[in-house]
């Protein structure tokens, strides 16, 4: 029993201690399913784009969607699948990443965003305008690499 | 008495309100002279296995921003006061329409947030060669104030591919000086 206990302090202060940021590095699923978004990084910042998308085609145009509702008219072509809607997070230690901000792409709208890391497999993102405080709070689920 | 202490007070308003204008005119004026700004001949490489859908290929650049402001005798990357996108244009030795849906291309840098800055969905068929429609909005002049930046292009693939990708990139800005 003691040992058991002495194991999991090890491995959560392993999991607390050893982190780089890169732990947030994969594929990751949001609560209602319906996209899938890659994060990855660029310089020292940590960005996530949309690498599957569970209706990828438009209904009105049957064709695959694209970021029809961004405010630069110019910018209305690009395809929503690939989109980088995670953009510019730090990481600040203990598992938090900051500082960037998640585009949703039903509304075109872009909030202020913190990542919070609850255990490797789970992230709690959350947006907000203006104050943390004010936001809301979806816990996204990791993807497991397909065994080959 | 009173009328004295009526045209101090207008007198000290409209040297405040000149002040005032004076302050606006100097911090709003816009650049005075515009150059332009080429990165010629950028290679960007994915490297295969590529899978379909998009795949982002990162490439560090320095911008010259002496040689920008060399002709106006400044040094300060501050005198930059707008950039924008003229053209972006991707060449490769393949017909492009074969492999890539779509292209879009971003600046990122550490102290400025990353920027999609111009994009083409779909390719047209049949061509080594194509112009991307830059983003009528983005305003990119933070980026020269960094000197160190990303030029970022995300490829949306058609299909899987087993062998690497291979892109080269011209870029031409608009730079709008003030000294």
């Amino acid at each position: 029993m003691k040992f058991g206990i002495s194991f999991l302090m090890v491995l959560f202060t392993a999991f607390v201690f050893g982190q780089t940021g890169d732990e947030i590095l994969g594929v990751w699923e949001p609560s209602n399913g319906k996209a899938r978004v890659k994060i990855e990084k660029i310089g020292t910042k940590y960005f996530g784009k949309i690498v599957w998308l569970k209706e990828p085609e438009d209904p009105e145009t049957n064709k695959p969607k694209v970021d029809k509702n961004n405010p630069d008219p110019a910018m209305q072509s690009v395809p929503l699948k690939g989109y980088r809607m995670l953009k510019d997070f730090t990481y600040k230690g203990k598992n938090e990443w900051t500082e960037g901000t998640i585009y949703d792409p039903e509304n075109g709208n872009t909030y202020s965003c913190t990542i919070n890391m609850k255990d490797p497999n789970t992230l709690d993102i959350r947006g907000y305008i203006g104050i943390s405080a004010f936001g809301r709070t979806d816990v996204w689920k990791r993807l497991e690499a397909p065994k080959k | 008495m009173k009328i004295m202490h009526s045209q101090f007070y207008h007198k000290t308003l409209g040297v405040f309100l000149i002040s005032c204008l004076s302050i606006m005119y100097v911090s709003c004026s816009g650049p005075k002279e515009f150059v332009s700004y080429a990165i010629p001949d950028t290679v960007f490489e994915l490297e295969g296995p590529l899978y379909e859908g998009s795949n982002t290929v990162q490439v560090a650049y320095s911008i010259d921003v002496e040689s920008i402001l060399e002709p106006f005798g400044s040094k300060d990357a501050k005198a930059i006061k707008r950039v924008t996108l003229k053209t972006a244009q991707f060449k490769g030795d393949f017909d492009l329409s074969e492999h890539i849906t779509s292209l879009v291309f971003n600046l990122a840098a550490e102290n400025v947030d990353m920027m999609q800055i111009a994009v083409l969905n779909p390719l047209p068929d049949g061509t080594t060669e194509v112009q991307l429609t830059p983003s009528s909005e983005a305003k990119l002049v933070d980026f020269f104030h960094q000197k160190d930046v990303f030029l970022v292009l995300d490829v949306n693939l058609k299909h899987d591919m087993e062998e690497s990708l291979l892109l080269h990139g011209n870029f031409e800005f608009e730079v709008g000086v003030s000294n």
